[in-house]
């Protein structure tokens, strides 16, 4: 019998009366997590919080668990181009050795996912995917096809959406509202309910198409947004009962799969399906089944 | 490759590079260049590197008038080096019709669209040339996978991933999960970067590049890595597929593994313990032992970090035989390609096990008590190979392995 994988916990974190969040609201967060030793910037920061959230949402203590056994997959795009324009503010004016040794590391894109491993000894799998708006669904297929061949048995699947001031005229054309830090935990059902663990839902049914461009820029204006398209469809799947596009979050680019899980947690449908389509036309969708 | 439920076999049908040994030629100059241990690692003509401890790299000369066919002469040169391998391999596999409209593309990258980002930011900052929406378009990391799709009107699935210097071996990893777990039956997979100011000041702030102008990986002396620039992809496929369409099969991938150090930003774990265990979880996904592999095509960047942790991850990932298998490394010539790095060396573990030929780790004078496997150094050697794997290890503590089996 197919080994189900299932939703054990989750968080969200968004930004409060405007765009950013900001890490000093979430100190309580870190459970002891020294930030200063590890050196987190503030994306870092607010990545730890959702993630240790999400930690304590599903029960877990990570010291019982191998830590080879553990993964985290980040679906994120623009998390670390506040340290490329920091950079390129600069370095036309600056001497080339006055750049900072932090640079390289801080700007490639997996560091985010890597500055929450270090802290947490997460030891598996680690895999920020940067597919744009359906970077974070993407993150949660390969979680799924990790814990299935047996890769980790528990999976942190982000999905990280941070605002670059410098690029918030061109987030805002895209429709870019607001700040949101997005996780939930994937676990095999048979090891969830042996450890006493609640099951919120199932993820299943992962599929691909692609829709030609025209297609895609009738979804844009229709939604008023340049890019992604996150629908929910309850057990009518003809019936659209939830457009995320258009929700007070507007276009939440990297975060659009796994905002889709939680929130559909919360919708009074037994089963849903998620939908996400990149600026490419490529679209992932899946099912989240209630438990 | 033996994962998920339906287990399908994932073999490999084409395979194209971009690097500095073939200028844009194709696998044929790479590997003629490659075997006979031409060194492409010179003084950098594209930017100014007064100031920096190192000045070299390997570039690839006429970079920017490559073209892949379609794209305009001022896009982005990472989307035209790798819409060109992606050609490459295209047309190595006779992948057409139906069969290529079906794939789809998974690319692993660091930078992305990196000199897109210098000019965009050039014309932001420092009014260097009038601003442009294309600029900040083809900066966008997922948009070098949306040009391979337009360039080669994909209607499968397009995924980007960023996973450090182990990018292009994750991107071949997952794609081939794709097509093992069922969901599609063929991919172009691989990596891609270039070489950039941006990313040149990164690496000479950390002092990680060479100060002797040459890059000697598993030497007693050797001074650092340079960087260097590219694109490798390979094209999987369903076994089942590549049979029905008679296509030539090279080889299949039988076992990935992956894994994070969880220790440093930077540094890899001193001891190897993250790298041997994507070994032997790659060992374990191919359901071989250490003693089968006839050949390791090594991350090898020259720095005195890697190279060390990475002879010692070899001797606990394969056990007792690790001396006995011939490794070497590809970066001595064409520098440290990041996200391209891994996909353009399991373009040569391929390449390998079709020639039975590897070639050299250049550059190679003094031995290392630390690194003490049996490289092939200085000259190409003739070794039937059955069973190879390539090795990757990152910022940020990420490791991979792929194991690939000659296809008889």
């Amino acid at each position: 019998m197919e080994n189900e994988i299932v939703v054990t916990g989750f968080s969200i974190l968004q930004g409060k009366g405007g765009v950013a969040l900001s890490p000093e609201d979430y100190e309580q967060d870190w459970d002891g997590v020294d930030t200063g030793a590890h050196e987190l910037n503030r994306a870092q920061k607010i990545m730890l919080a959702a993630f240790m959230k999400a930690q304590r949402s599903a029960g877990l203590e990570l010291k019982t668990i191998a830590s080879e056994r553990m993964g985290i997959f980040i679906g994120n795009s623009y998390g670390v181009d506040g340290f490329k324009t920091d950079f390129f503010r600069l370095y036309k004016k600056s001497n080339p050795l006055l750049t900072s040794p932090s640079l390289f590391p801080f700007t490639t894109p997996n560091s985010l996912a890597a500055w929450l491993a270090i802290p947490m000894g997460v030891k598996g799998p680690t895999t920020t995917f940067v597919s744009g708006c359906n970077a974070s669904s993407h993150a949660l297929l390969a979680a799924n096809d990790a814990i299935s061949s047996g890769e980790c048995d528990i999976a942190f699947v982000g999905g990280v959406s941070i605002l670059c001031e410098d690029l918030s005229d061109e987030f805002a054309a895209s429709g870019f509202k607001r700040e949101v830090i997005v996780f939930v935990v994937l676990e095999s059902r048979n090891q969830a309910e042996s450890s006493g663990r609640k099951v919120y839902g199932r993820v299943r049914n992962f599929e691909y198409e692609r829709v030609s461009l025209d297609k895609l820029s009738q979804f844009s204006s229709n939604l008023g947004s340049a890019m992604a398209e996150v629908s929910f469809f309850g057990n009518n799947l003809g019936e659209k009962v939830f457009d995320y596009s258009n929700d007070q979050d507007g276009n939440v680019f990297d975060v659009a799969g796994v905002l889709s899980v939680i929130r559909a947690l919360s919708l009074n449908a037994k089963s849903v399906m998620s939908s996400s389509v990149d600026s490419s036309g490529s679209v992932i969708r899946f099912v989240l089944e209630k438990v | 490759m033996q994962v998920g439920n339906l287990n399908k076999e994932v073999v490999v049908t084409g395979i194209g590079v971009v690097t500095p040994l073939d200028n844009g030629k194709g696998v044929g100059s790479f590997w003629d260049g490659a075997c006979r241990g031409v060194n492409t690692v010179r003084p950098i003509t594209r930017f100014d590197v007064k100031g920096h401890q190192c000045g070299v790299g390997a570039e690839i000369e006429g970079l920017m008038d490559l073209h892949d066919g379609i794209s305009k002469n001022d896009t982005d040169p990472s989307f035209r080096i790798m819409s060109l391998a992606c050609k490459y391999a295209v047309d190595d596999a006779l992948l057409e019709g139906d069969s290529l409209e079906n794939a789809g593309v998974a690319v692993g990258t660091i930078l992305g669209g990196i000199t897109s980002a210098e000019r965009y930011w050039g014309a932001r900052f420092f009014s260097m040339e009038e601003r442009r929406d294309d600029f900040f378009r083809e900066y966008c990391l997922d948009s070098v996978a949306n040009h391979v799709v337009k360039r080669f009107s994909l209607r499968g699935p397009s995924f980007s991933l960023s996973t450090a210097c182990c990018s292009g071996a994750d991107a071949i990893r997952t794609a081939a999960t794709q097509i093992s777990n069922g969901r599609i039956s063929v991919m172009l997979a691989g990596g891609v970067d270039v070489l950039s100011e941006f990313v040149f000041r990164g690496f000479s702030a950390l002092n990680a590049m060479t100060t002797d102008g040459l890059v000697k990986p598993f030497d007693k002396n050797r001074r650092g890595l340079a960087l260097g620039e590219g694109a490798g992809v390979l094209v999987l496929e369903d076994r089942f597929h590549a049979e029905s369409r008679k296509a030539r099969i090279y080889c299949s991938l039988i076992g990935a593994g992956t894994s994070s150090d969880a220790s440093h930003i930077v540094k890899p774990n001193r001891d190897g313990e993250g790298l041997a265990r994507a070994i032997s979880q790659a060992l374990m996904n191919a359901k071989v032992q250490g003693e089968l592999i006839d050949f390791v095509c090594a991350h090898g960047t020259g720095t005195s970090y890697n190279d060390t942790m990475e002879t010692k991850a070899i001797k606990r990932g394969l056990g007792q035989m690790a001396k006995k298998i011939k490794v070497t490394s590809m970066k001595s010539m064409i520098g440290h390609t990041l996200g391209a790095a891994a996909a353009i060396e399991a373009v040569t573990c391929v390449k390998a096990m079709e020639t039975g030929t590897i070639p050299p780790t250049i550059n190679y004078q003094l031995p290392d008590q630390e690194c003490d496997l049996d490289y092939v150094v200085n000259k190409q050697y003739k070794h039937s190979i059955d069973v190879c794997m390539s090795l990757s290890a990152g910022f940020g503590g990420q490791n991979t392995a792929l194991i690939f089996k000659r296809h008889k």
